[in-house]
């Protein structure tokens, strides 16, 4: 198992840095919850699908919005009937279903909470998470968090194998016992040993690990090297310019529109 | 010999939370007990979440605890709530702790800990995703956000007891 959601590929954001890419991830996202005009937000949405296409292809553009699809359909359920301000266009008895400010607030969620997946999506599927960690540390996380990001990182795919590794001996230990028996509790039952081995692993692994760190001169002051650093903030002024003119021109159309 | 031990100290505390948090993930994403009526599931991320908190103390639940499930949601295609995530889990781990910590030795300690750390994450869930996708479908999830914690924090009761009784020197880790 690999932590990773990057898909490799050739598109425009590929060769764009992690920096101005957060910075605008950040931007977008925010713009998503603050905007309320419809046209704003959607168009935003579409810039973004558009860029999904370009970038990963045509094909995964509906993949961030079935993710969410049930929540969707649970937002443009649930919404209409609890805003019943404004011009009634359908009621039950005493009980307003749907009205005018209810359509106008469910369309806005969706295509908030729509926005906001494709976004991170679309950062995610683009952004190396070397990358993505390298951009945090330079806009300003402390280096023993990072090198705790990138610890927990390497060390996910080698707990996965230890659970796995742990529930398959706990199954054949059983192997006799098991069949006829395979409701809730019997499952939380079984579930317990081995959750408690992972632990246990887990636990004896720290020690060896901070010795390591030691061992490696984690906290002298000496300066650290590393394998692949980003280039400065001068090389990439043109991608600084862009991600500029970006967020000024939909800071400018949220404001006139 | 200060700086040493203090250098130590560090390198011991990023290891506990690393390792946790990488603990965390794998109890998130990938251990899962369906429920056969709903046909839905109860993933064991809180479980790992009140271990922390009850074993390790705040700091490594605030971190390890936020990190964890961050990291699944963004590994599983539902990056858009590991910010929510980060905070919720995070927070939860940290009241759970904290509370954990004023009540030692008393004989509720866990339980109400346990609710703690429950109320902070459900509201937290509940106030993020009404701000994402509208408070009546953010309170749909609040059953089974309640049913996820009850799981936590007994699992992480049950963990905790047995793990400190079969690897003691795990209370030193703690801070």
């Amino acid at each position: 198992m690999i932590a990773e959601t990057f898909i490799r590929g050739r598109g425009p954001l590929y060769g764009f840095d992690p920096r101005p890419k957060f910075i605008l991830l950040i931007f977008a996202v925010m713009l998503f919850l603050i905007e309320s005009n419809l046209i704003v937000i959607g168009g935003l949405l579409l810039i973004i699908l558009v860029f999904i296409s370009v970038s990963l292809g045509i094909k995964r553009v509906l993949i961030p919005v079935k993710s969410i699809l049930p929540i969707l359909i649970l937002t443009a359920l649930l919404t209409p009937p609890f805003n019943t301000g404004g011009t009634i266009f359908l009621s039950l008895g005493k009980h307003v279903i749907l009205t005018d400010h209810g359509i106008q607030l469910t369309v806005r969620l969706i295509l908030r909470f729509s926005g906001i997946t494709a976004a991170f999506y679309l950062f995610f599927s683009t952004t190396e998470t070397s990358s993505f960690i390298l951009a945090l540390r330079a806009l300003g996380l402390p280096y023993p968090a990072a090198l705790t990001v990138t610890i927990s990182l390497r060390y996910i795919p080698d707990m996965f194998s230890t659970y796995s590794r742990i529930s398959d001996a706990h199954k054949l230990r059983t192997a006799g016992s098991i069949r006829n028996n395979r409701g809730f509790r019997h499952r939380v039952h079984r579930l317990f040993p081995v959750l408690i081995s992972v632990l246990i692993h887990a636990v004896k692994s720290i020690p060896a690990l901070a010795m390591a760190l030691d061992s490696k001169g984690f906290g002298r002051s000496n300066p650290r090297t590393s394998c692949r650093r980003l280039c400065g903030w001068g090389k990439i002024s043109l991608q600084l310019i862009i991600s500029t003119s970006i967020i000024a021109a939909l800071t400018t159309l949220a404001v006139l529109c | 010999m200060n700086e040493n031990m203090e250098r130590k100290n560090t390198s011991g505390r990023i290891a506990a939370i690393a390792i946790m948090t990488a603990v965390t993930m794998v109890f998130t994403y990938v251990v899962r007990i369906p429920i056969a009526p709903t046909r839905g599931y109860i993933n064991l991320g809180d479980v790992a979440v009140f271990f922390t908190a009850f074993t390790f103390g705040p700091f490594t639940a605030l971190i390890s605890g936020g990190l964890g499930p961050a990291i699944a949601d963004i590994v599983a295609g539902y990056s858009q709530w590991a910010p929510i995530t980060f905070a919720a889990h995070g927070l939860q781990g940290l009241s759970a702790a904290l509370v954990m910590i004023a009540l030692s030795r008393r004989k509720f300690a866990e339980p109400v800990a346990g609710l703690a750390g429950m109320i902070v994450m459900v509201g937290l869930y509940l106030a993020g995703g009404a701000f994402m996708v509208g408070f009546a479908a953010a309170a749909v999830e609040i059953p089974m956000n309640i049913l996820q914690n009850a799981v936590g924090v007994f699992g992480g009761f049950v963990l905790s007891r047995a793990v400190k009784k079969a690897y003691p020197p795990v209370s030193r880790l703690a801070w």
